[in-house]
C-alpha cells in the first residue's frame, strides 16, 4: 500500500472510522514512515484547529424576525377560518344593531314618541337575516380563493344582499369591523417566550 | 450513542412535540439551538452574511412548515435541519449563478470575512479564510463534519451522494487545506 492510501487511513483513523485490524497495519507503517508520521501530526493539528473555530452567529434580532413571520403564517394559514367565523358572527351582531337603530323608518317613530315594538323586532330580525346573508356571502368569497366550486353560491348570496337598500351603510360598518379585527389578529406579538 | 448526543435528541424531540401540539413559542427554543449551526452552514456555502441570514430565515420557516413531516425514526433532527438548509443554499446558488455568474468569483476573491475574523487569532482567521476558499464540493462536507459533527453517513444523507464520494471529498478537502495553510505559513502547520 502506498503512502497516499495510508494518508486516507490516517484520516479515517482520526474520524473514528478505522477498524482494529486496519489500525494495526497503519500503526506498523507509521513506525517506519516519517512522511506519514508527519502527515498524522499535521492532520491532528488541523482537526484541533478546525474544532476550535467557533460557529458564526446571525444578527441579534434573527430569532425575533423569524418568529414574527411564523406567527403571521400561523394566522394566515390553517387558522384563517377559525378567526373568520367568530369575527363574522361579531359583524352580524353589530350590523343588526346598526340596522335596527339607523334605519330612518325606525328612528322617526322613536323621535315622535311612539315606539312600535313589533316594528322594532321585525326590523331587527330582518337586520339579522340581512347581515347574515351578507356575511355568508363574504365568508364564502373568502373560501372561494381555495375552492372555486363555491364561487356560484357566493355570487348568489351577494346578489341577494345587494337588493337591500340599507346595505351600503351596513357594508361600510361591517368592513370596518372586519378590518379592525383582522388588523388586531395579524399584528405581531410583542413577546414569544 | 454519545450521552450528550442522546440528551440533545431528547430535547429536540420534546421541543418538536411542543410545537406540533400548538405551542408555537417552543419553536423559538428550536431556533436558539440551531440558529448558529444553520447560519454557519449557510455562510460557508454562500460566503455572504446578508445572503446567509436570508437563507437561514427561509430555512427556519421551511423547518416550521414541514415539522409534521419529520420522522425521528428515519433521521436525526440535526441532519434533517442541515439537509433543508443545504437544499435551500443550493437553490440560492443556482439562482445567483443565473443572475450574476461572476458575482461569486468576485466575492470569493475579495472576501474580507465576517466580524468574527477580526476578533479571532491570526491562525484562526487564516484557517477560516482557507476553509472559505476551498471549492464548494470540498468545503461543505468539511463544514458538516468538523463544525457540525455529522458522521460520514449523515453527510451522505444531507448531500444525497454516496459514501465513497463523501469520504473522497473530505480527504481531498483536508489535504487541500493542509497545502493552503502550509503555503501561507511557508512551513508546516
Amino acid at each position: 500500500m502506498g503512502c497516499d492510501l495510508y494518508e486516507e487511513k490516517i484520516m479515517e483513523y482520526l474520524d473514528g472510522a478505522l477498524d482494529g485490524r486496519e489500525w494495526a497495519k497503519l500503526e506498523k507503517h507509521l513506525l517506519t514512515c516519517a512522511r506519514c508520521s508527519k502527515f498524522l501530526d499535521d492532520m491532528q493539528n488541523q482537526y484541533a484547529m478546525l474544532s476550535d473555530l467557533p460557529l458564526l452567529s446571525p444578527g441579534q434580532d434573527f430569532t425575533q424576525k423569524v418568529m414574527k413571520k411564523i406567527f403571521r403564517e400561523k394566522i394566515e394559514g390553517k387558522n384563517m377560518l377559525m378567526i373568520a367565523i367568530p369575527a363574522s358572527l361579531m359583524v352580524i351582531l353589530v350590523a343588526s344593531f346598526l340596522f335596527a337603530t339607523c334605519d330612518p323608518a325606525f328612528i322617526i317613530p322613536v323621535l315622535g314618541g311612539t315606539v312600535d315594538w313589533l316594528v322594532l323586532i321585525a326590523k331587527s330580525v330582518v337586520g339579522i337575516l340581512n347581515s347574515a346573508l351578507w356575511t355568508a356571502g363574504f365568508t364564502l368569497k373568502v373560501i372561494t380563493d381555495l375552492q372555486p366550486v363555491l364561487a356560484f353560491p357566493a355570487m348568489v348570496l351577494t346578489e341577494i344582499w345587494m337588493k337591500y337598500p340599507t346595505g351600503a351603510f351596513l357594508a361600510m360598518m361591517m368592513l370596518a369591523m372586519e378590518f379592525s379585527l383582522w388588523v388586531r389578529l395579524l399584528a405581531p406579538r410583542k413577546s414569544y417566550r | 450513542m454519545h450521552p450528550q448526543r442522546a440528551a440533545d435528541e431528547i430535547l429536540d424531540e420534546k421541543l418538536i412535540e411542543d410545537v406540533l401540539s400548538g405551542n408555537v413559542d417552543a419553536f423559538a427554543g428550536i431556533m436558539d439551538r440551531y440558529r448558529n449551526r444553520v447560519f454557519t452552514l449557510a455562510y460557508r456555502m454562500l460566503s455572504s452574511r446578508e445572503e446567509a441570514e436570508d437563507v437561514s430565515q427561509e430555512a427556519f420557516i421551511k423547518i416550521y412548515r414541514s415539522l409534521k413531516t419529520y420522522d425521528a425514526g428515519r433521521t436525526r433532527f440535526s441532519t434533517w435541519v442541515y439537509r433543508i438548509t443545504y437544499n435551500l443554499c443550493i437553490d440560492f446558488l443556482r439562482k445567483r449563478r443565473e443572475i450574476a455568474p461572476l458575482k461569486e468569483e468576485i466575492m470569493a476573491a475579495s472576501s474580507g470575512g465576517p466580524e468574527e475574523i477580526a476578533e479571532a487569532r491570526d491562525s484562526a482567521a487564516r484557517l477560516h479564510e482557507a476553509v472559505q476558499n476551498l471549492p464548494e464540493d470540498y468545503r461543505i462536507p468539511l463544514t458538516l463534519f468538523h463544525f457540525h459533527g455529522l458522521s460520514y453517513q449523515e453527510i451522505c444523507n444531507v448531500l444525497n451522494v454516496p459514501l465513497s464520494v463523501v469520504k473522497n471529498r473530505l480527504f481531498r478537502a483536508r489535504k487541500l487545506l493542509r497545502e493552503k495553510l502550509d503555503g501561507g505559513e511557508g512551513g508546516g502547520m
